[in-house]
């Protein structure tokens, strides 16, 4: 059964640990749309400053950027979504390190009191063999290893005590961490949030920019057109 | 009985995955409890004995060493787990640097358009005019809107590094857990191996017949030192290493007949062969003594040819008296006992075995 869990937690990192290529993914792809949205803007004004106000052209451009600028908000929503949804993995995941934890230093509190058991039985067994050594030296090579494992057995409890008293800091530390992942979790989660309210604001301001442009060619168009009822 | 209580602590804190190795260790404990104190009897049961135990204890091992392979398995899960998350540095998609240069360059060009256009009265100009001042005012809130994100990744960024920070303390504490766990799963089979060797001197030691620690037993070959350095002829049997040097009374377990010491030193030398030595001790007086538990005595005289060397003693408080060296069954015990005249307050005689220091 214990195996069977730690199976299921191995996988559960494993799959834990394929997240971050699709996050790499999703961030290489807000990138590029960022690069390519600021390279269309920066090139906007030179590409329409020597076109006609009505010419289809400059609509096209506008458009065009207005597009790039949807995507690259559409990539960085879906990369910021992503991240805040691996900061929720990563509080659950502290949230299981913390409950296994307690399971853990359980283990090593039972160790360093079995260590000390043992430690015990061996000194009797020592005190004992001790006495047979009186008609029977012969055994006195068994002495020395039974105080080698006597030896062995304390240096065993002492270990398991020094692991059972890091329960309480691990605990604490890890307290601290899934505090510190939750935070970034809203931090995140807020982030994403923006994100999506600004990219509404781009498409607006992209509106008003083409808005603009078409003004510009009413205005031409209305200067134009008495001429051409001249003749 | 005695030991039969000392597993109760043990069962009170029996939990599943502990007690196959908690039953594993009981039927060893309890399968042959005087073997130790029956050791001297020797012959073949005891060694049947002892391999029967070594077979139990081989189980005992076989079971913790699995317990703590799957508690250092359960660790490694758990390190895994936060080893498998570190946080990545913000992506440049995330600065909103390019959307503000972006945002001031636009802000400048429609703002000298505007004034540009301020004070016409054509009715095309007033409508393009009013399109740019819509335009600026969608700007605008652009801003606003980049300004509050950048606050958020602001926010975003000084989080991750708080969480990266407390991630590595989380870890520096349950690396070295793992590293105890994988360490105690190794070390069983060390203690595994001491214990079959253990056994195996229990059955050995009882072959043969009983000869007591200050006999040397038949058939034992005098030990020879591989020292590149010319020797000094023997005078006595066993190697001069047997007798000279500083010895102690070990602090615990001490074996002794008589009075019981607290503590025993003694310095040995030789010159020519003759040996020099010193004795200093203090003893256990019985409740009721009022006498002196601290003795000092020395010695010196030939060494002979017996494997017990004897010399006369003089105590500090010039009483006489007799000691006897004993090497023990290993090279590093020796065995003392001295008797001395008459001698009001101190103790007269004993018996202790010493530890080569």
């Amino acid at each position: 059964m214990t195996r069977f869990a730690t199976l299921l937690l191995a996988l559960a990192a494993a799959q834990g640990q394929g997240k971050p290529d699709s996050l790499a993914a999703l961030r290489q792809a807000a990138e590029k749309s960022a690069a390519e949205w600021d390279a269309l803007a920066k090139g906007l004004d030179q590409k329409i400053e020597h076109l006609l106000p009505c010419d289809p052209a400059g609509k096209a451009a506008v458009e065009e950027i207005s597009r790039a600028s949807a995507a690259r908000l559409g990539a960085l929503s879906a990369y910021v979504k992503a991240e805040a949804a691996a900061a929720r993995e990563n509080t659950e995941a502290a949230k299981r390190a913390l409950a296994a934890q307690a399971a853990l230093g359980g283990t090593w509190a039972a160790e360093r009191a079995e260590s000390d058991q043992d430690h015990t039985a061996i000194e009797a067994q020592i005190a004992e063999l001790k006495e047979s050594m009186r008609k029977r030296s012969a055994l006195n090579g068994a002495e020395q290893t039974l105080m080698e494992l006597s030896r062995l057995a304390k240096e065993r409890a002492a270990k398991a005590e020094e692991q059972a008293g890091r329960k309480d800091v691990v605990n604490l530390l890890l307290g601290d961490l899934i505090s510190a992942y939750q935070l970034r979790q809203t931090a995140l989660e807020q982030e994403s949030a923006l994100v999506d309210a600004e990219s509404a604001r781009w498409s607006f301001y992209y509106a008003t920019r083409l808005a603009r442009a078409a003004t510009e060619c009413a205005i031409i168009n209305g200067a134009a057109a008495p001429k051409k009822r001249e003749p | 009985m005695r030991r039969a209580l000392l597993w109760i602590p043990l069962l009170c804190l029996a939990q599943h995955p502990r007690d196959e190795v908690q039953a594993a260790y009981r039927a060893w404990r309890e399968a042959d409890p005087n073997l130790e104190r029956e050791a001297a009897a020797g012959g073949a049961p005891i060694a049947q004995r002892a391999d029967r135990l070594s077979a139990e204890a081989g189980k005992f091992a076989a079971a913790r060493k699995a317990l703590l392979e799957s508690v250092a398995q359960d660790q490694a899960v758990q390190v895994s787990l936060l080893d498998a998350s570190p946080i990545a540095p913000e992506s440049a998609a995330v600065s909103t640097v390019l959307d503000a240069q972006f945002i001031a360059a636009e802000d400048a060009h429609l703002t000298r358009m505007i004034r540009a256009f301020a004070g016409n009265r054509d009715k095309g100009i007033q409508r393009l005019k009013l399109a740019l001042e819509k335009e600026r005012t969608a700007l605008n809130a652009l801003s606003e809107a980049i300004a509050e994100r950048q606050k958020s990744a602001d926010g975003v960024q000084a989080a991750s590094g708080a969480a990266e920070a407390a991630r590595a303390k989380a870890m520096g504490e349950m690396r070295p857990m793992l590293d105890a766990a994988n360490e105690a799963a190794g070390a069983t089979s060390s203690e595994a191996a001491a214990w079959a060797e253990y056994y195996r001197k229990i059955g050995e030691g009882a072959q043969g017949e009983a000869t007591p620690i200050t006999v040397v037993p038949p058939g034992v070959q005098a030990v020879t030192l591989n020292n590149p350095a010319p020797a000094q002829p023997n005078v006595t049997p066993l190697p001069l290493v047997r007798y000279i040097g500083a010895w102690t009374y070990p602090a615990s377990n001490g074996v002794f007949h008589g009075a019981q010491p607290e503590m025993v030193e003694l310095e040995v030398s030789e010159a020519n062969g003759q040996a020099k030595g010193t004795l200093t001790a203090r003893f256990k007086l019985p409740p009721g003594n009022i006498g002196d538990p601290a003795l000092r005595f020395e010695f010196s005289g030939p060494l002979q040819s017996t494997r017990n060397q004897v010399f006369n003693l003089v105590t500090d408080n010039g009483v006489k008296g007799r000691v006897e060296l004993i090497p023990g069954a290993a090279f590093n015990l020796l065995e003392v006992t001295f008797q001395t005249e008459s001698n009001p307050t101190k103790i007269r005689m004993a018996d202790v075995v010493l530890v080569k220091k």
